[in-house]
């Protein structure tokens, strides 16, 4: 959240900023081009102007991930390739997403082979899985669309911390929002 | 970049104390290029020499799509292994399921009927267009021509709705098996190919006007990459890269198979060998294909079978497995066991959009492969980089990348 | 129909021989493989006319060009020669590799100039020794005609490159090390290709290897190796 992060804090537009942003990302997605395999070619066509998923989505390519929100894996990755998923994943700036296109990266789809990793979700995180083989640029659709819905819950201490410290925090600030309008509030019974 | 004894990067180091003193005050370079960098087509590495601008050396690594096709080939019957194929060059899946299906064939000994090896080709010759579309759109891309992309995807959206409609799939597609087609070609179907026929000389009109006279492009493309005649075949180019050197080889012709000796078209030959040259063969190839495709619709027997009739090899028709309790039972077995094919080895070769496409299949008389090679084109047509490379500028090595047309897939298998 | 009836292998010799009027020696072979099908397990298929007569590995005899070529040089250190569905394989002993290569290269008439491909076969299960075979595909532009030359090496043993007769057999055999773990003698760069510089898990191609590797995954519950019995039905 940058530079309202901790101004902002204990105020009552904590949640509201929250939304404008979580809104602001959903709606410009940028994701990393980052093409793999066959699914990489669904992808890029899912760009091109028949699907024309970028001007629809406000999602752009950006071909560094220090400039990316979203990583979309297309395709198989293999044993020799992890480590690089890994280090550009590290390399992409918070809050970033996942998105696991096709089988291959889902779970290694049909190579069940010496080479493959079966599942890029044993490499990095991953927020929304899209089926198929390849994935129809539709279905691609659909995932981002799910990631769109995910991507505006978004709350950094639940993120970062875990569901505990994101509802102490949730009741640190309903008790901060009563007093700041001069109303305490007691602490709720859990 | 090089002031460290060694370049870390978490997949893979190099080792910079390479880096010769040019003397001066000069120091030579290296520039580590991908895996993941948008021009290298997918998951290619390249290591860099530079001294100043200029490249000394161009060391390509690939593997980075490895993912053992070889080995699934030998663990598949020979009736389960077309899905693998698509996914090797998956930018022109027909023509990989063409090149195996004709294999295996050629080990079996039976051949499709007429009309099947018409509807053959032309899904063949349509996906090799779409495998130019993506070649000329990334190539172009790199170098600079923004908008290509937007325009050549147009039309591989066309050929991919035909691939659609045919086999229902549109990038994966499976549609060949061996000894024919289960389904024949729809009318609708035709009637689309025709309409391509008839948008698509136009459209390619237009990427011509766009990029053949354009000074920025015959800049960036003429004189580079020049590739020696004697070279081309010394290094086993095929495919575009070979002819773009001047040298008349497509199997097509020189070895056809399916119905090509019935078929009237021309190798288009380039003379300079440079990036230029090859974009043209490739965009005259273009115009040859739709000229084959126009010749399958009016040769093609409007009527007849499209499976080979032969009791062994071949899956029985649908029809007849549910009439027939020996046909059922064949399915069965087909299904469940395979077939043993002789014992013995092939070579199989066929022009794929990017070369050489070549299958060698050694048979130990059961229903597996007992080794399955895959010979891809660009796998043998990258190798010629390094050579390209030498004393070219650092700006060039992505057309010299993207002029080879290399899918990684392909590549690394 | 009538296609379905051109499939049947009753084309008379005289059909085949116009097929090509220019090589005389089709006529020969034309009268031999309608004779004697290629292979024939069941006698049910017959090899189809037009995939013997292509013509497109040379005459298929002894008489081939390049086998009399390798004889008059290297003499028995030519193994055998074999044909299958019209293509030529000629064995030779792994110490003329090269000069057997060279000399089909250079050759004026023949001109294999081109290396389409090499390979290995890893030959565990089908002969004793040696372990692999080399395997070469040659192509020549000028007769259009291919050709595959084949090494039976044994496992450590070294076989020396082709790189100075074709470049194209750089990355080839870098290829065949990585994947078989043969040794190219002299080849200026054979390191690890398709699989990381670090891989330590052998070479995957060889057929003692399995094909999920050594270092698989295994599902929580199967470490044993074999599957938990299910007695519980609801977890069925
Ligand atoms: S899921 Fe299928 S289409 Fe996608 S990368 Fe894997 S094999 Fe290719």
């Amino acid at each position: 959240m940058g530079v309202m992060e901790n101004r902002f804090e204990e105020n009552v537009l904590t949640t509201s900023v929250d939304w404008v942003f979580n809104w602001a990302r959903r709606s410009s997605l940028w994701w990393l081009q980052f093409g793999l395999a066959c699914c990489a070619i669904e992808m890029i066509a899912a760009m091109q102007p028949r699907f024309d998923m970028g001007e629809r989505f406000g999602m752009l390519f950006r071909a560094s991930p220090r400039q990316a929100d979203l990583m979309i894996v297309a395709g198989t990755v293999t044993r020799k390739m992890a480590p690089v998923v890994r280090t550009l994943y590290d390399q992409m700036s918070e809050p970033k997403w996942v998105i696991s296109m096709g089988s291959c990266a889902n779970i290694g789809g049909p190579f069940d082979t010496y080479a493959v990793v079966q599942g890029v979700d044993q490499v990095i995180p991953v927020d929304v899985y899209v089926p198929g083989c390849p994935p129809v640029p539709e279905a691609l659709y659909y995932g981002v669309l799910e990631l769109q819905n995910k991507v505006i819950k978004y709350d950094r201490v639940l993120r970062k911390e875990g569901q505990e410290a994101a509802d102490a925090q949730r009741e640190e600030d309903r008790i901060a929002t009563g007093e700041a309008m001069g109303r305490p509030v007691a602490a709720a019974a859990r | 970049m090089a002031t460290t004894e060694q370049q870390t990067t978490g997949f893979g180091t190099w080792d910079v104390s390479e880096e010769r003193d040019l003397g001066g005050g000069q120091r030579e370079m290296v520039l580590n290029m991908g895996p993941q960098h948008p021009s290298t087509h997918g998951v290619m590495r390249l290591l860099l020499t530079l001294d100043g601008e200029t490249i000394i050396h161009a060391d390509p690594i690939i593997g980075y799509l490895h993912r053992g096709i070889e080995k699934i080939g030998e663990n598949k019957r020979y009736s389960q292994f077309t899905p693998w194929t698509d996914r090797t060059d998956y930018t022109a899946a027909p023509l990989n399921n063409l090149g195996y299906i004709l294999a295996v064939e050629k080990l079996c000994g039976i051949v499709a009927p007429e009309r099947a090896q018409y509807i053959r080709v032309i899904m063949a010759e349509l996906s090799r267009i779409a495998a130019h579309m993506v070649w000329l759109g990334t190539h172009a891309l790199d170098i600079g021509a923004l908008s290509m992309a937007l325009f050549t995807f147009i039309e591989r959206e066309k050929i991919l709705d035909i691939f659609e409609e045919f086999c229902g799939a549109r990038l994966t597609t499976n549609m060949m098996e061996i000894g024919g087609f289960s389904r024949d070609i729809k009318p609708s179907t035709i009637e689309k190919i025709e309409q391509l026929l008839k948008e698509f000389p136009a459209a390619q009109q237009d990427w011509e006007d766009l990029l053949s006279e354009n000074p920025i492009w015959l800049a960036r493309t003429r004189g580079v990459g020049v590739i020696e005649p004697e070279a081309a075949i010394d290094y086993g180019l095929t495919g575009a890269c070979l002819r773009g050197s001047g040298i008349n080889y497509d199997i097509r012709k020189a070895q056809p198979y399916l119905i090509y000796d019935r078929l009237d078209f021309e190798v288009p030959i380039g003379t300079n060998g440079d990036v230029y040259d090859r974009y043209l063969v490739r965009m005259e190839e273009l115009r040859q294909t739709l000229r084959i495709l126009r010749q399958c619709l009016d040769q093609m027997p409007t009527d007849g079978p499209i499976m080979a009739n032969d009791s062994n090899y071949v899956i029985p028709p649908h029809h007849n497995v549910l009439r027939t309790a020996e046909d059922m039972q064949r399915h069965f077995v087909w299904v469940i066991k395979g077939f043993n094919p002789p014992k013995g080895e092939v070579y199989s070769a066929i022009e794929h959009s990017k070369g050489e496409l070549g299958h060698y299949i050694v048979s130990d008389g059961t229903s597996m492969p007992y080794r399955m090679r895959i010979r891809t084109p660009d796998f043998v047509n990258l190798q010629v980089l390094p050579y390209m490379a030498e004393g070219a500028m650092l700006a060039d090595s992505v057309a010299l990348i993207g002029t080879i047309d290399i899918v990684l897939g392909s590549v690394d298998r | 129909m009538a296609d379905e009836q051109d499939l049947q292998p009753t084309a008379s010799p005289d059909d085949v021989v116009t097929a090509d009027e220019d090589n005389p020696w089709l006529t020969e072979i034309a009268e031999q493989q309608l004779t004697e099908p290629a292979h024939d397990k069941t006698g049910i298929a017959k090899v189809h006319p037009s995939l013997v007569l292509t013509g497109f590995w040379g005459p298929l005899s002894e008489d081939h060009p390049a086998h009399v070529a390798l004889m008059t040089a290297f003499g028995d250190r030519v193994k055998e020669i074999a044909f299958f569905r019209d293509e030529v394989t000629i064995r030779v002993d792994p110490s003329i590799w090269v000069d057997a290569h060279v000399l089909l290269r250079d050759d004026a008439d023949l001109a294999y100039r081109m290396l389409s491909d090499l390979t290995a076969v890893d030959m565990l299960k089908l002969r004793a020794a040696p372990r692999f075979d080399v395997v070469s595909q040659l192509y020549s532009i000028k007769k259009r005609w291919r050709l595959r030359l084949k090494g039976g090496i044994e496992d450590g043993e070294l076989i020396e490159t082709l790189t100075s007769v074709y470049a194209a057999a750089g990355w080839l055999e870098r290829e065949a090390f990585d994947m078989f773990g043969i040794t190219f003698e002299g080849h200026p760069d054979l390191r690890r290709m398709l699989l990381a510089d670090d891989w330590e898990e052998g070479h995957p191609l060889r057929k003692d290897y399995p094909i999920r590797g050594y270092s698989q995954y295994v599902e929580p519950g199967f470490e044993g190796g074999a599957a938990p019995r299910v007695k519980d039905n609801r977890r069925l």
